[in-house]
């Protein structure tokens, strides 16, 4: 992320615009490409250096000083160093120290370094006993004194990215920056599929964000999402604002895009942020729809030895219940027959997406999925007591302990097979 | 179904809940994106006692604690300012108690502890006054003391959270504790740290602090989040009693011919582009702007480079050096904390003497054999710039040179506050070090604007 005196923006007529840099452009990519590979290079040597090293690259160009110090920001994040203070210094310091106050004491009385001889003086000479003390020269012994801080620290580990990677990067923090001071966005999603929409509602999920979605009744999809955090209907507050900063690049994600958000940069006035997928930043995060867990490949491996005419698979689809509400199930069990059921599994974190599920699929007149619910969950009074008077769940619901078998799941199967006759 | 209450990351979930029973339950909204009613999780104690008064059935889900019972192992006498405030607390359970530095605010609270019985969570600004607090704790109660921040994560019935590492985890653990006690409280109302408290469905709030007013005057929000003041004393009112007699000295100090020359020069190259820009830090947004206007011409870049030479010159120059050097010779044999305005200054002072030197940079286990060294007498100097301007106890100091700081009164208030607890026959000194016919002259005429530095306490030179 970029530091606020590192964001380049312009405001104008209560809006505000990030200033992105052209990532075609030969300068910024030359830029891009020459701090990367001295940051590669730079994994044993110590932080002042490679920061001196950075500096004298970046006055070769003639781009914005915010810019270059912005790369190089986006770059330290990325870099490791060694902030454990080594033992030498460490040692060094106590034996400093204990020489200097046992020097000032043996001296309390003699006036060697009587505050009536110039001071200069006393000082010198007691500097200069200091460094015998020790061995060294006085100038030595300030130097290695304090040498285990930041401008002395070992780059560790880089995380290495290519020139181009570092520009989309950069214009990414520069909205992430904005956003981070935002108290909600508005996601506008005109084309995204179900596959991309489950993976940003997972987005959302993870951090720890709540959506309003309104829906295109017409085409049966989500067409906008409010998006902020629990206690935002309660007080304006920018607390959602790194969660808002972090779920960002997620929304790069999707194939079209409209973001609205409101941001308050300065203490009393907002200022409307529009950006689109014209913007053309591309996300730093990877999709991870292929990741599998592994209960799941348990579950898949019993299917095929105990009920080969059902087979379990990653969900792509999302599942449209009462009102405006949206389920994105986590996988999908395919009959032999070609019909096919979502599974949605609960887990002990899940308490309360539970009893909102179950209070909804109650209501529903046809089964649309079926749900697993670690035991866990039961020490909860609600979710027992909810479990307990649920119709749905007795036909279709089913309990786990650690990992859902084919005999829980086998009878629930059966029902909803039986339904759909 | 009964009604029942839920916490979900910082808020209460309001299941079951029927027509009739709306109106009494105020402050409940409606939440379309999760199809529920919603309450910020402080709002817990509000929404109980109404169910309890009007008699509706409910099944709290939402508290994972219950009372409980933590004996003393250690008699505490309190004194009786320390009563008074336990018992101006204790009636609302919630309240802002306002005691100078070294009254005691660790000992009430600990008192508190007990007599609550509840699960605690105390929050503290720094990792320093989390070792601080969990070394008392473990003197008087018989239990482990948990602690989160600084690389521990070990939640207990009594947990030490730096406020950083709370709003971390108050989403998740804001269901856990029944009493939470906020020190050094006028952190509080920050645009984030406020969370820590409007997060958590603790019923009983107490905030300790020696200066709960804000300059943003937000000291509305902490008593809000926390509870009314309900206790408040001074140092000048303690001053010669529980809190030692003090004596500040303020030395202007001429800097050297080359240093002012310097500072001269820089100085009116700052001063010119105001007036240039027609920048006036009278006005609101000025700081903003002189930001901006520098960043915008080679002039402005001058311009900016100059205000922090002649800003460093006034803070830093070799004439405060020297004479810090002859007070350490004048002192010899005392305990005196050295404060600067920043590390660079504090690290200069001590490579240039010797010492050691106490920042943000300094690890914790250093850190504490600083502080050791430094009350057992080993260490007769230690230097700091900020971090221990809050709450840390070293009785033992009574010398405090300010080579530099802030304009901030409570910084200056705090840094005083460090010198001042009581041990027999002690006498506390505190030198302020100004430059003279500089800036900073004007700083230290705002920062000293509080009864600690004009009260009848002062004692005469």
């Amino acid at each position: 992320m970029l530091t606020k005196d590192l964001l380049c923006f312009r405001t104008k007529s209560g809006k505000i615009q990030p200033k992105f840099i052209d990532t075609t452009a030969p300068k910024f990519l030359k830029i891009a490409f020459e701090l990367s590979e001295l940051f590669s290079g730079s994994v044993g040597e110590d932080r002042g250096t490679l920061e001196n090293r950075s500096k004298q690259v970046l006055e070769g160009f003639t781009v914005g000083v915010a810019v270059g110090r912005g790369l190089e920001k986006l770059l330290i994040d990325r870099t490791e160093f060694d902030t454990e203070s080594k033992n030498e210094v460490l040692e060094l310091r106590e034996k400093v120290f204990r020489n200097s106050s046992a020097l000032m004491r043996k001296h309390e009385h003699s006036g060697a370094y009587d505050s009536d001889s110039s001071e200069k003086d006393s000082l010198e000479s007691y500097r200069k006993a200091m460094a015998g003390s020790i061995g060294i020269t006085s100038e030595n012994l300030s130097h290695q004194l304090y040498s285990d801080l930041p401008p002395f620290q070992k780059v560790m580990k880089f995380r290495k990215i290519t020139g181009e990677a570092l520009l989309h990067r950069y214009n990414c923090a520069q909205v992430q920056g904005l956003l981070l001071r935002s108290e909600n966005i508005t996601v506008k999603l005109p084309a995204s599929s179900a596959a991309s929409m489950r993976q940003l509602l997972k987005y959302l999920r993870f951090n720890k964000l709540l959506a309003k979605i309104s829906f295109d009744h017409k085409k049966r999809k989500p067409l906008f999402m409010q998006i902020d955090g629990p206690l935002s209907m309660f007080l304006q507050t920018q607390k959602y604002g790194l969660n808002l900063a972090n779920f960002f690049p997620a929304v790069l994600h999707q194939p079209e895009w409209e973001l609205d958000a409101t941001v308050r940069i300065h203490k009393n006035r907002t200022y409307i942020m529009q950006l689109d997928q014209s913007c053309g930043i591309r996300s730093h995060l990877s999709q991870f729809l292929a990741y599998v867990p592994e209960e799941i490949k348990k579950l898949s491996q019993q299917l095929a030895k105990k009920l080969p005419d059902w087979t379990l698979s990653s969900s792509n689809d999302f599942v449209h219940l009462s009102g405006e509400n949206l389920c994105f199930p986590d996988y999908l069990l395919k009959h032999i027959s070609g019909k096919k059921v979502p599974l949605e599994l609960f887990h002990n974190w899940h308490s309360a997406p539970l009893l909102n599920r179950l209070s909804q699929l109650d209501e529903q007149k046809e089964a649309p999925l079926l749900i697993g619910i670690n035991r866990s969950l039961l020490k909860n009074t609600d979710v027992a007591n909810k479990l307990e008077s649920s119709s749905y769940f007795s036909r279709f619901g089913f309990l786990f302990r650690d990992v859902p078998t084919t005999t829980m799941l086998l009878p629930r199967l059966e029902t909803w097979l039986r339904s759909r006759l | 179904m009964n009604l029942s209450l839920q916490f979900d990351k910082g808020t209460i979930l309001v299941y079951g809940a029927e027509k009739h029973q709306l109106q009494f339950l105020n402050g409940l909204s409606w939440d379309e994106r999760t199809n529920s009613f919603r309450a910020p999780a402080a709002e817990y104690r509000k929404l109980v006692t109404d169910l309890r008064k009007h008699k509706i059935t409910y099944n709290d889900n939402a508290r994972k604690f219950s009372a409980l019972t933590f004996p003393l192992k250690k008699k505490i006498t309190p004194r009786s300012f320390q009563t008074e405030a336990a018992e101006a607390w204790i009636s609302e359970k919630r309240g802002v108690v306002t005691l100078p530095t070294g009254a005691g605010k660790t000992i009430l609270a600990v008192m508190l502890i007990a007599r609550i019985g509840r699960p605690t969570l105390i929050h503290v600004p720094t990792i320093d006054l989390m070792g601080q607090w969990n070394a008392v704790l473990n003197e008087y109660f018989d239990i482990k003391i948990g602690l989160l921040g600084g690389g521990v994560n070990d939640i207990q019935l009594i947990t030490v959270a730096t406020y950083d590492s709370a709003l971390l985890h108050v989403p998740y653990r804001g269901d856990q504790f029944g009493l939470l006690v906020f020190d050094e409280c006028h952190h509080l109302p920050g645009e984030q740290f406020k969370f820590t408290a409007l997060g958590s469905i603790a019923p009983f709030r107490l905030g300790l602090t020696a200066t709960p007013e804000r300059s943003d005057g937000k000291e509305k929000v902490l008593y809000e989040l926390c509870g009314p003041l309900c206790y408040e004393t001074h140092i000048d009112e303690l001053s010669g009693k529980t809190l030692a007699p003090y004596l500040v000295k303020t030395i202007e100090v001429e800097m050297l011919p080359e240093d002012r020359e310097q500072y001269e020069i820089s100085r009116k190259c700052y001063t010119d582009f105001l007036g240039k820009a027609r920048i006036s830090f009278k006005h609101p947004h000025s700081w903003s702007i002189f930001l901006r206007r520098t960043s915008e011409s080679q002039e402005g870049r001058e311009a900016f480079k100059a205000y922090l030479m002649q800003k460093k010159l006034s803070q830093a120059s070799e004439a405060k050096e020297e004479l810090l050097w002859k007070l350490i010779l004048n002192h010899k044999g005392e305990r005196m904390l050295i404060f600067t305005q920043d590390n660079e200054m504090a690290y200069r002072i001590g490579r240039k003497f010797y010492l050691p030197v106490l920042t943000h940079h300094t690890k914790l286990p250093e850190r504490e054999a600083f502080l050791t060294a430094f009350r057992n007498g080993e260490y007769p100097v230690l230097i700091t710039s900020k971090v221990l301007n809050e709450g840390i106890d070293v009785p033992e100091a009574n010398v405090g040179v300010i080579v530099s700081g802030s304009g901030s009164i409570r910084e200056h208030v705090q840094r005083l506050g460090r010198i001042l607890r009581a041990r027999p026959g002690k006498q506390a000194l505190l030198y302020e070090l100004v430059s003279k016919d500089t800036g900073e002259y004007f700083t230290n005429q705002r920062r000293r604007q509080h009864r600690a530095y004009e009260g009848p306490a002062l004692l005469q030179d």
